[in-house]
């Protein structure tokens, strides 16, 4: 049995850092960066050798002596304003009467699960944090959000909408919150646009891992159980074909663009936020699409490794693109077939990298 | 102060999913119209408008147009539905719901005119599926492009 011991320091520290320590700190710094970064490199070919096909996921994003496990809270928020509510459920009670809340409950197990051993994230903020959801928020709300601290679902109009409650509609607002952990996006103009786009990536992807369904499986829909037998469309966003999801006499025709000479300039929805998130939102279809098999696989891992590394908040899509690209080296390896597919998927939504 | 006479409400619900439409208030419930005029009265909504704004993702922004006949310009309000009291935003509520029901409503009708029209003659029948396919289609290209972008 292999044993490997980790340094308290290397799971706190990410290269960029040590790269910074290495080429401004002093003597004794650098020598500290460069042990770390040697116990790193050995530890990372201990496991790859324990288990090669997951190899190109680097060094975890946490560590911790106790093993994680989720936390859940979920709320009834009795057709009110207030939030987060009561509390109907927590973790480790026994199933409750509402169905709704043992779904939540469920489904964002299933998140948490997913954030853990594909990306081995400790919950939204890498730290085991809390996961509240509130449901039944306002009468005939039909919308979720994140506020910063947790999840909110309405429960639809009944016409238009059914339930927010929702496997991917989960994953995107969680999302959010794991963006605002990650160093966070403006929700504005293409930043904003970006954290919309995440949250969508990470939703269609959270879809697809339940369901164990490849990239050329899935339907890329985010919000597919949403709309009412009323509305004429298949779900709120598609990643597939931006612009396709719905096209109704009361919601209109989906707005996305799927590549930049159809970007729309919004004085609405903070600078068209959920309108231009088709553009990434294609790039990471068709970038899946290239690579295959599952889309966490590599395309989830690029995407999720390059969000850790951003740290800028005002990020452009070519400011994303490159560190999708930059990461895709990193993972795995310069000219590597996935890194020319990073490029090539940026390019065909015209942002070449 | 004048009545409002009508709003035309844009909200952006359903995670980015806009709903607009017009309301006339003269045509709405006597209790709803009332509750209209004194919670959506203008300076109210302009001390709204003027709240701090939050980055909550995802959460309902709420666009008001207000025509008014002593200004030639309307008066327009935008906020968050954090930046709302519960009253304004249960009106709004009531408000969008309204333009749901009438363009459903509308729907409804045009589709039962549409059932009750008499079968087009064939020469009619064939005229419109030539002009149908010697249209270019925007939408089809558009998809054939995105089809084509997936494949290597």
């Amino acid at each position: 049995m292999t044993h490997i011991h980790r340094h308290p320091v290397h799971c706190i520290l990410p290269p960029h850092m040590l790269e910074a320590i290495k080429m401004r700190g002093d003597a004794k710094q650098r020598r500290m960066a460069e042990r770390i970064e040697k116990e790193a490199d050995a530890a990372r070919k201990a496991r790859a050798a324990a288990a090669p096909e997951r190899a190109h996921l680097g060094t975890p994003a946490f560590a911790g002596p106790a093993p994680a496990l989720p936390n859940r809270e979920v709320y009834n928020g009795g057709y009110k304003r207030e939030l987060p509510g009561r509390l109907v459920r927590k973790e480790g009670d026994p199933p409750s009467r509402s169905k709704l809340v043992n779904t939540v409950y469920d489904l964002t197990g299933k998140v948490f699960e997913f954030y853990l051993k594909e990306f081995k994230r400790n919950s939204i903020d890498g730290q085991g944090m809390t996961i509240i959801s509130t449901v039944h928020h306002r009468r005939k709300y039909s919308n979720a959000f994140w506020n910063g601290r947790q999840m909110v679902f309405g429960d639809g109009d009944g016409v238009l909408f059914k339930s927010f409650v929702d496997l991917s509609i989960i994953g995107h607002e969680l999302t959010h919150g794991v963006v605002q952990f990650s160093g966070g996006l403006t929700y504005q103009d293409q930043s904003g646009a970006l954290n919309e786009s995440l949250a969508d990536v990470f939703g269609v992807m959270i879809v697809q891992y339940a369901k164990k369904q490849t990239a050329a499986e899935a339907s890329w829909l985010v919000g597919e159980e949403l709309f009412t037998p009323e509305v004429e469309g298949d779900a709120l966003r598609s990643l597939r074909a931006p612009g396709l999801a719905y096209d109704d006499d009361i919601l209109g025709k989906d707005p996305q663009p799927y590549h930049m000479s159809f970007y729309v300039s919004s004085c609405t929805d903070y600078g068209g936020v959920h309108i231009n998130s088709g553009i990434p939102n294609h790039a990471f279809y068709l970038l899946a699409q290239y690579l295959g098999g599952y889309s966490w696989e590599k395309a989830g891992q690029i995407w999720y490794q390059a969000m850790q590394s951003l740290r800028n908040p005002k990020a452009t899509f070519a400011d994303w693109a490159d560190m999708t690209v930059q990461t895709a080296w990193q993972l795995f390896g310069a000219g590597s077939f996935e890194m020319a597919m990073t490029r090539r998927a940026w390019k065909l939504v015209g942002i070449p990298v | 102060m004048s009545k409002i006479k009508q709003i035309y409400l844009r909200t952006s619900g359903g995670m980015g999913i806009p709903i607009e439409g017009e309301v006339e208030i003269d045509a709405l419930p006597q209790d709803l119209a009332r509750r209209v005029q004194r919670v959506l009265a203008p300076q109210r909504l302009d001390r709204i408008a003027k709240r701090p704004r939050s980055s909550i993702p995802d959460q309902i922004a709420y666009e008001l147009v207000l025509p008014s006949e002593q200004r030639p310009e309307p008066r327009v309000y935008a906020f968050e539905e954090s930046q709302a009291d519960d009253d304004v935003l249960d009106v709004l509520d009531e408000l969008t719901a309204r333009i749901v029901e009438a363009t459903f409503r509308a729907r409804k009708e045009a589709r039962g005119m549409a059932e009750n029209a008499p079968n087009p003659s064939p020469a009619g029948a064939a005229l419109v599926q030539e002009t149908l396919f010697s249209m270019p289609d925007a939408e089809n290209l558009e998809d054939e492009g995105q089809e084509g972008d997936a494949s290597l």
